[in-house]
């Protein structure tokens, strides 16, 4: 990633998870974060920086990382442009903090290659279940991928 | 700083202080005789990755031929897509990454690239570029952007801070 000033917010310029610790790092006293304050920390340019990061939120909250705050809701909006907060959910923390336990990493490690098809197999059937399939999807194009 | 110095009527050594300026002396000749010492090293640091480049290039010709003559389609080298970071460079080597990512560490805070640069003693480019490889692993993340100490451009953009990953 170069030191070019941004202007738009992909998932190769800045991670969901890179994304999801900055709103844990600047979240207010009720725990919400605004669009335009993450615009201003990452100093991204064009017309409405405040709008390239609130797609990305968009897109986290429906994969069910992030919450919209309600307007009845503590520290929820912004007192300036009015525009509603965003906070995380439990599985936007884990994502964002969350590891492996010590001993399932060396499991994992340790697994053949057979086995590790066999796992992506199951992996597959689990994540469907448990709607967070889109996110697995996400994780895994950026695991092989990266920026490079 | 004190020297023991021998006596002549024999009573034992006496101690006599070394000038201060005698010191910087001293520590000048080391710090020289220590730069003539790393100097061969970098230079046959360099020269060895000049060679390792060249075996690899000729290796990848080898099974390209090999796999021409066996009327096998030729495996190609996947290359990388172009990076503004780092053009024409290879990856650092893995010392280099964990002596990037100890930087970060030990620091405990958000770092710019020419900050730990400086602190490494590195190129920022190197610096760069390990930099997108350690936020690749998920080792470190993006914090945001701030200016350096030694920036003094009006108006310009501030770098990209980084710290260590939870």
């Amino acid at each position: 990633v170069s030191e070019q000033q941004l202007t738009h917010l992909t998932l190769l310029d800045v991670s969901d998870r890179e994304l999801l610790l900055l709103v844990r790092d600047h979240a207010n006293s009720g725990g919400f974060v605004f669009a335009g304050q993450i615009a201003t920390v990452l100093d991204i340019g064009g017309e409405r920086p405040g709008r390239t990061v609130a797609s990305r939120f968009s897109w986290l909250k429906r994969l069910g990382a992030l919450e919209r705050a309600s307007k009845t809701d503590a520290y929820g909006t912004d007192e300036e442009s009015g525009q509603l907060g965003w906070y995380l959910t439990d599985l936007g923390l884990a994502i964002a903090t969350g590891k492996l336990k010590k001993a399932t990493e060396q499991t994992l490690d340790g697994m053949d290659p057979g086995a590790l098809i066999l796992l992506t197999r199951w992996l597959g059937g689990r994540v469907s279940q448990n709607g967070v399939g889109r996110f697995v999807d996400r994780e895994y194009r950026f695991g092989r991928g990266g920026r490079r | 700083v004190e020297t023991a110095t021998p006596v002549a009527n024999g009573a034992g050594p006496a101690v006599a202080p070394v000038e201060p300026s005698a010191l910087d002396q001293i520590k000048a000749r080391a710090r020289q005789e220590l730069a003539e010492l790393l100097a061969p090293l970098t230079a046959r640091r360099a020269q060895l990755e000049a060679e390792l480049a060249a075996i690899v290039t000729q290796e990848q010709e080898i099974h390209r031929t090999r796999a021409a003559l066996d009327g096998s389609p030729s495996v190609e080298v996947k290359r990388k897509p172009k990076s503004s970071v780092g053009k024409g460079q290879h990856d650092p080597s893995q010392k280099t990454l964990d002596d990037v990512y100890a930087v970060f560490a030990r620091a405990g805070k958000d770092l710019t690239c020419g900050e730990v640069g400086e602190l490494a003693q590195l190129s920022r480019t190197t610096v760069m570029r390990c930099v997108q490889i350690l936020r690749d692993n998920e080792r470190l993340r993006l914090v945001g952007t701030r200016k350096e100490a030694d920036d003094t451009r009006v108006g310009g953009r501030g770098s990209n801070a980084y710290v260590v990953m939870p």
